[in-house]
């Protein structure tokens, strides 16, 4: 069976539609959503509406929980005060153009959603904030595939789609505990995982303004990264018209994201 | 003896007087009338050289005196209109000297000049072409403004990438929560260097009594949102002395451990 599997939108209404578009030319049987439906973009209220409509599965993304619960991620979570004063900007400029039941509905999306041997969360399985950086090492990498309890993981946040394959493996463990006298020896083997970030279709930062997305064989397990054009331009404008800081349209025609990235992005905020 | 030099923006004007400061020892005097208050110029050649004086409007008369220096640099920015301050040049008897690109297609600055010099030749065409009313300058006094540096380099990557209109010239120096002022310069067309830092002492207490200020020539400059980027760049007066004082418990503590 064929699924699109799709995240980070935020707000970017024309990007959504083409994507949708584009997901029903690939034939694809089922959709997932892995959040941030809100937060920068334009037209927070009609993403939400489409996704609803459409009855997508979706987790929640820390967008969309910030948006629920107030904005109090922490300090670090931005690399410098531009950044943070730009994203407190678009947090005040949601928070005031949403609409009561889409902040209902953006509160009682699960964090994590599983099927078959498939596992779909917006960060990582620990948390919502958390990036999963191809970079990561394999070790920390492998502890969050083998947290969900599955062996593809699908995850966004970074806003930079990549597939990561995690060979089988040969794992042992030693333990040194002051109250035993033996060292313990455990040793485990681990077959084959996957973590697949499908980018982002309304906040790319590729370089390009095109919107990416995941379709996924579970036959096959082949997984294509989707590439899609949109009318970029008309999401520009709509920014600017609504009132939000200009300065984002323009970085969202280049393909830059809106506001920086973390110095360390791996960092989860202690709230 | 004094000389006066001109030519288009970036073409190398100040490059060149420093190029002649580095070879003396002795008292040079530097003059922009073109700077005002924002004298980004004349800071980064006195930070470097002390023997320089910076001369400020008004009083250059009086300072072009041998008496007080026997060097003086006089440079005339691109956009004054030479014939202004010809009565000046004409009555200090100098010599001139203009900096041109190999591009240069005005040559009002070669029949100007005693001599003219190629500087640098790869500036983008809008800087070497004759300017119309539609150019404009933009000026920021900065002075007393802490910056974040992350934030700062997030604008500056903006605004020279055409962010906040077309801009074909940017220098500012900026004071930053380091205590650190540091010099940042832009030509279109060029490759750019990164932000140095001048020669001065850290600033770690209170908000620095220095210059810093930013200078912005380009075409439709949104000068609004220019402004009020670089404010929100700007280090909260509530959070200065937080920060100056972890500076100088680091510093100190180097300070401890190095032998």
């Amino acid at each position: 069976m064929k699924i699109a599997v799709m995240s980070c939108i935020h707000g970017n209404y024309e990007a959504l539609n083409a994507v949708l578009l584009d997901i029903d030319e690939q034939k694809a049987e089922k959709i997932y959503c892995l959040g941030d439906l809100v937060g920068y973009g334009p037209f927070p209220h009609a993403v939400v509406e489409q996704i609803r409509s459409l009855d997508i599965p979706t987790v929640q993304g820390c967008w969309d929980e910030d948006i629920v619960e107030g904005l109090n991620a922490c300090e670090c979570s931005y690399p410098s005060l531009l950044a943070e004063r730009r994203g407190r900007n678009a947090h005040e400029w949601t928070h005031n153009n949403i609409y009561p039941e889409t902040r209902e509905f953006l509160a009682q999306l699960p964090l994590t959603l599983k099927t078959e041997n498939l596992c779909f969360v917006h960060g990582s399985p620990h948390s919502n904030h958390e990036y999963l950086m191809p970079s990561m090492d394999a070790f920390t990498a492998l502890e969050r595939v083998l947290s969900a309890e599955a062996d593809v993981l699908f995850c966004g946040h970074t806003h930079i789609p990549y597939l990561r394959q995690l060979e089988g493996g040969q794992l042992q463990v030693k333990i040194n505990q002051p109250h035993l006298n033996d060292e313990q020896n455990l040793s485990f083997t681990t077959p084959l995982k996957h973590i697949i970030n499908v980018g982002s279709v309304g906040e790319p930062r590729h370089g390009r303004p095109n919107a990416t997305y995941v379709i996924y064989d579970t036959e096959t397990q082949g997984a294509t990264l989707r590439e899609v054009e949109y009318d970029y331009q008309k999401t520009c404008a709509a920014i600017i018209e609504k009132g939000l800081p200009p300065i984002f349209a323009w970085r969202l025609a280049r393909g830059l994201e809106y506001a920086e990235k973390a110095d360390d992005p791996t960092h989860v905020c202690q709230r | 003896m004094i000389t006066a030099v001109t030519g288009p923006p970036g073409a190398g004007k100040t490059h060149w007087i420093r190029e002649q400061i580095s070879k003396t020892t002795d008292p040079v005097g530097y003059f922009n009338p073109g700077e005002d208050s924002v004298v980004i110029d004349g800071t980064c050649l006195a930070c470097e050289f002390p023997q320089v004086q910076i001369f400020t409007s008004g009083e250059e008369l009086q300072r072009f005196n041998p008496e007080f220096v026997s060097t003086t640099y006089i440079e005339i920015p691109w956009h004054f209109d030479l014939s202004s301050v010809e009565p000046l040049l004409t009555r200090l008897n100098l010599k001139r000297i203009a900096i041109i690109p190999s591009s240069s297609q005005n040559p009002e600055w070669e029949n100007w000049a005693d001599s003219a010099i190629l500087g640098n030749k790869n500036i983008a065409e809008p800087l070497s072409k004759n300017h119309n009313y539609s150019v404009q300058i933009h000026r920021n006094l900065l002075t007393g403004e802490i910056l974040d540096w992350t934030s700062l380099a997030l604008f500056w990557f903006e605004l020279i990438q055409g962010a906040y209109g077309e801009v074909i010239r940017a220098k500012g120096i900026f004071d930053l929560v380091s205590g650190e002022s540091i010099y940042g310069d832009y030509v279109a067309g060029t490759i750019n260097q990164e932000f140095v830092a001048l020669n001065v002492p850290l600033w770690l207490t209170g908000r620095p009594e220095r210059f810093s200020g930013l200078e912005i020539v380009g075409f439709n400059l949104q000068l609004k949102e220019i402004s009020q980027t670089l404010k929100d760049c700007f280090i909260p007066e509530s959070q200065i002395d937080y920060y100056q004082q972890q500076i100088q418990t680091s510093l100190q503590t180097e300070e401890e451990v190095t032998p």
